[in-house]
């Protein structure tokens, strides 16, 4: 059985989709694209995809990815095929960026997942700069010895160090270059980025095992630099002060 | 065309709502157009949640035979959810349309959905979130038309000083000629609502409600319901579409972004029912029966898989198990669906043998369950309401299906018919009781796969307008909860209780639907009182108050028994009276006269009653069979 994996984007408007609702969109999209999916054996069979990690809704992504089971009976169809049907099929701010062939002992893309990179900008707290600007912040934290984080779970706390979890952090300003490569960032038009305005890139544990999110990074790093405590959101009660991007997943091999 | 520009709602306001994705549009198939090459803009509007309004087919058949016309942009718009209609009533933000995201006040029209009574206050929220005036006579030329169409507008009276003008009848027949009648006003160069609405009005099946008069006698009856104006028409006539071969039926509808109640392709195989069950208004209002063709379903079924591309496809109709060819329409489906790797989800069909094979095919056995709706619990009610579903049916079909593997059944009744005594209400419990003794009576033991569930379950009969019950009564909450009562301590005593659930509807809501449903002008102070004190979708039990409503009728002095609470004389002009419907007046009033007198009227095929529908020349009154006439 082929297999082959997608990576997509996910922005502008339908960043505030669900996972299980962008799940449903993928399903119904490969049908209107008449790809050569496998199924499920039962009575109500379905196609076998596998979504890795899903995405908080309100972030944005260019770094999303699923793999999806081909129909040996009828293969025969290419990646570009594949891709070029997919893409006729989208909605604005969902874009199929690449399809590839999995070898046969490759991991599904769940399990494969071990580090997840993102773009962290400010959203609108313009004191939080002079507060915690990025290259100090960044410089504090690489001075660290550990960074501890009691992580509230179903089954209790957990206390993580932080800094075992943080594989790249950087600070960096948006030059107009960068930023009109990326169209994926916002483009709800809301907090566009000025040139010259600072972001971080973080690259953080990501999988089922051991997941951290970036948001969850941040606010427990800047009560620390601060002393003061700090909510970070970037959803859920929509105070919204920090905007999210993921860049990239990194795997396994 | 792609959409630009920002959404309506600021990333903070979508971050703290419960699913922001049905506020964003961006659906596949959704519509969008560019804002200067359009005369007419249409904000469809549907006072309910998305996931609810985007299940609705009368809907989308609408917003795209609209979208056909070059000249219109017709967007949607469903009804904020109360965490999000309060944000925005407290930051000013006005109603948007979903496609462009544009205020709808700027609109030519605003539509709005009439499917049940209980979404009253949602149009007032709508209307008010837009920033358009409640009343029609408040609103002035540059504020949109506002006009209503569906299943409520066969008495839209208690909602008529909200609305310029109503629909009535099925959309597919008049819209244009009101849009083009619009679009030539608004190139006359001097525009007046005024003048547009006293010509919209000479439409057939418009009603513009400002254009009549209606006066009282001293015991509150109407004494006469009259236009102001000898061009204006007396009676309106629901509008009917002769061939839905022919009529517009979408092949691309709107694939919602958030799961919807039904979230799959729907294929409407008929319009109307054949049956003539006296409670059912829409078994009068959707006359006569008409059949789509299997080819066209087929062709339809396979347009719509693929543009949508839903994994699961349903018909849709009344009385599905009426359409002449359905096992012939089940096979092509379900061939095409196996092809497909779509599953078919099937509407409720009378238990017989034909059904049982086709559930059997279509879906999991162990899953389902039979579902029966007897309406009534004893065979003498049951003739009342014409309802022609026997003990033996009931049983054939249980027994049959029982063998074949099945051990849930759901069994559908109504509380508060006419003539119901306790022993109809008993009846019931027999009847579930007998039901699962079938069960254990005909599956050996080593076969049983568990205890048989029977859910019981009742809702209390309102009476709607046009149809044979229009006169009869409703009974205050408490009196219903005691006939639920009746039912619950009855199954409590029979044999086999623990193999029968039963549940019952809630009382209060019930009745406010019958004040809706058969109430006049008066009542809409009400409607408004209700919605400034907050309330708001009244068929979510958890957003419902009766104590409000309660509060409401009595600060507008309405007595709500003079609606519901009395069987009303033939002679009493009622609200509805001046909308013909196809079944004439002579036709209900001998069908309440056989209900009373326990007799049953035969179905459409058995034979014509002369219900006045043939008048329109279509469907079922069309096809050959004896007439009887009255009998
Ligand atoms: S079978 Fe009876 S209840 Fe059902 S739609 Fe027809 S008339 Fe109405
Ligand atoms: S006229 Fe006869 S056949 Fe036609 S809808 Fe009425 S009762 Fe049925």
């Amino acid at each position: 059985m082929s297999r082959v994996r997608i990576r997509f984007s996910k922005h502008g408007a339908m960043k505030y989709l669900g996972h299980l609702d962008l799940l449903r969109f993928f399903q119904k999209a490969i049908k209107r694209a008449d790809i050569p999916v496998a199924m499920s054996h039962g009575f109500s069979p379905h196609q076998l995809l596998s979504f890795a990690m899903p995405l908080s809704v309100g972030l944005t992504s260019e770094g999303e990815y699923f793999d999806m089971e081909l129909d040996t009976k009828e293969s025969g169809i290419s990646c570009d095929e594949i891709k070029r049907r997919l893409s006729e099929t989208m909605v604005d701010g969902i874009e199929i960026m690449a399809v590839s062939l999995l070898s046969k002992d490759e991991k599904n893309v769940m399990a494969a997942v071990s580090k997840a990179s993102y773009v962290v900008y400010y959203k609108r707290h313009p004191n939080w700069e002079s507060k915690a600007s990025p290259k100090e912040l960044v410089t504090y934290f690489k001075e660290l010895s550990s960074l501890r984080w009691e992580k509230e779970t179903k089954k209790g706390t957990k206390v993580i160090d932080l800094k075992k979890e943080v594989s790249f952090f950087g600070a960096g300003c948006f030059d107009d270059c960068f930023f009109k490569a990326h169209p994926c960032f916002d483009n709800t038009g809301e907090f566009l980025t000025k040139e010259g305005d600072p972001f971080f890139l973080i690259t953080l544990s990501a999988g089922s095992n051991n997941n951290i999110r970036p948001e969850a990074f941040f606010e427990v790093l800047l009560n620390d630099y601060t002393k003061e405590h700090y909510t970070i959101v970037t959803e859920g009660n929509g105070t919204g002060d920090l905007a999210v991007h993921r860049v990239e997943l990194i795997f396994d091999r | 065309m792609s959409r630009s520009g920002r959404l309506a709602l600021p990333d903070d306001i979508l971050l703290s709502v419960d699913k922001a994705a049905r506020y964003i549009g961006n659906e596949v198939n959704s519509v969008i157009k560019d804002r200067d090459s359009v005369d007419i803009r249409i904000a469809m509007c549907f006072p309910d949640v998305y996931e609810i309004g985007m299940s609705h087919i009368g809907m989308q058949i609408l917003y795209s035979m609209w979208n056909e016309r070059p000249d219109t942009w017709c967007e949607r718009v469903f009804c904020p959810w109360p965490d999000l209609f309060s944000v925005m009533k407290e930051r000013g933000i006005r109603l948007f349309a979903l496609e462009s995201q544009e205020e709808i006040i700027s609109f030519d029209f605003v539509g709005i959905t009439l499917m049940y009574e209980m979404c009253y206050t949602n149009v007032l929220e709508m209307l008010d979130l837009s920033g358009i005036p409640l009343h029609s006579k408040d609103r002035g030329d540059d504020c949109p038309i506002v006009m209503g169409g569906g299943a409520c507008t066969y008495n839209p009276e208690p909602i008529a000083p909200f609305f310029d003008f109503f629909y009535i009848g099925e959309g597919e027949v008049m819209y244009d000629r009101i849009l083009d009648l619009y679009k030539s006003h608004k190139r006359s160069g001097n525009y007046s609502r005024k003048a547009f609405l006293h010509e919209v009005a000479k439409l057939p099946g418009v009603y513009v409600p400002s254009l009549y008069e209606v006066t009282y006698n001293s015991d509150h009856t109407i004494k006469a319901f009259s236009p102001k104006y000898p061009d204006i028409p007396s009676v309106i006539k629901r509008q009917v579409v002769k061939d839905l071969d022919s009529a517009y039926y979408p092949t691309k509808p709107v694939v919602p972004n958030v799961r919807a109640v039904q979230d799959r392709a729907v294929i409407e195989v008929q319009r109307g029912c054949i049956r003539g069950c006296r409670f059912c208004q829409a078994g009068d209002t959707y006359r006569p029966t008409r059949e789509r063709s299997v080819e066209k379903c087929l062709s339809i079924a396979k347009d719509v898989l693929s543009s949508t591309g839903y994994d699961e496809l349903s018909l849709s109709s009344l009385s599905t198990s009426d359409y002449r060819e359905l096992s012939r329409l089940m096979d092509e489906l379900i061939d095409i669906c196996k092809e497909e790797n779509v599953n078919i989800s099937l509407p409720s069909l009378r238990i017989d043998a034909f059904s049982l094979d086709v559930m059997g095919k279509v879906q999991d056995v162990k899953k389902s369950s039979l579902t029966f709706a007897p309406e009534a619990g004893s065979q003498r009610l049951r003739n009342v309401i014409n309802k022609g579903l026997s003990v033996e049916d009931i049983m054939d079909g249980a027994l049959k299906a029982f063998l074949l593997g099945w051990n849930k059944v759901k069994l559908y009744f109504m509380l508060g018919l006419p003539t119901e005594t306790k022993e109809d209400r008993e009846e019931i419990a027999h009847l579930a009781n007998e039901v699962a003794a079938l069960y254990y009576d005909a599956i050996p033991k080593e076969k049983r796969k568990g205890r048989v569930s029977i859910n019981v379950s009742t809702s209390f009969f309102v009476p709607k307008p046009f149809t044979p019950f229009q006169w009869y009564r409703m009974f205050p909450p408490g009196e219903y909860l005691g006939r639920a009562h009746d039912v619950n301590s009855t199954i409590k005593s029979e044999l086999n209780h623990k193999s029968i659930n039963y549940s019952w509807h809630d009382a209060e809501t019930t009745v406010l639907e019958g004040v809706f449903a058969l109430g006049d002008r008066r009542v809409a102070p009400a409607i408004e009182y209700a919605y400034k004190k907050g309330q708001i979708f009244d068929a979510w039990t958890d957003f419902f108050d009766f104590s409000v409503w309660e509060e409401a009728f009595e600060k507008t002095g309405i007595d709500i028994d003079f609606y519901i609470g009395r069987i009303k004389p033939f002679r009493e002009i009622l609200p509805w009276d001046f909308i013909d419907c196809g079944v004439s007046r002579k036709f209900l009033e001998r069908e309440w006269e056989r209900a009373m007198e326990g007799k049953i009227t035969k179905n459409c095929r058995e034979g014509c009653s002369l219900c006045g529908c043939i008048d329109m020349k279509t469907g079922v009154c069309m096809e050959e069979r004896k007439r009887e006439g009255v009998s």
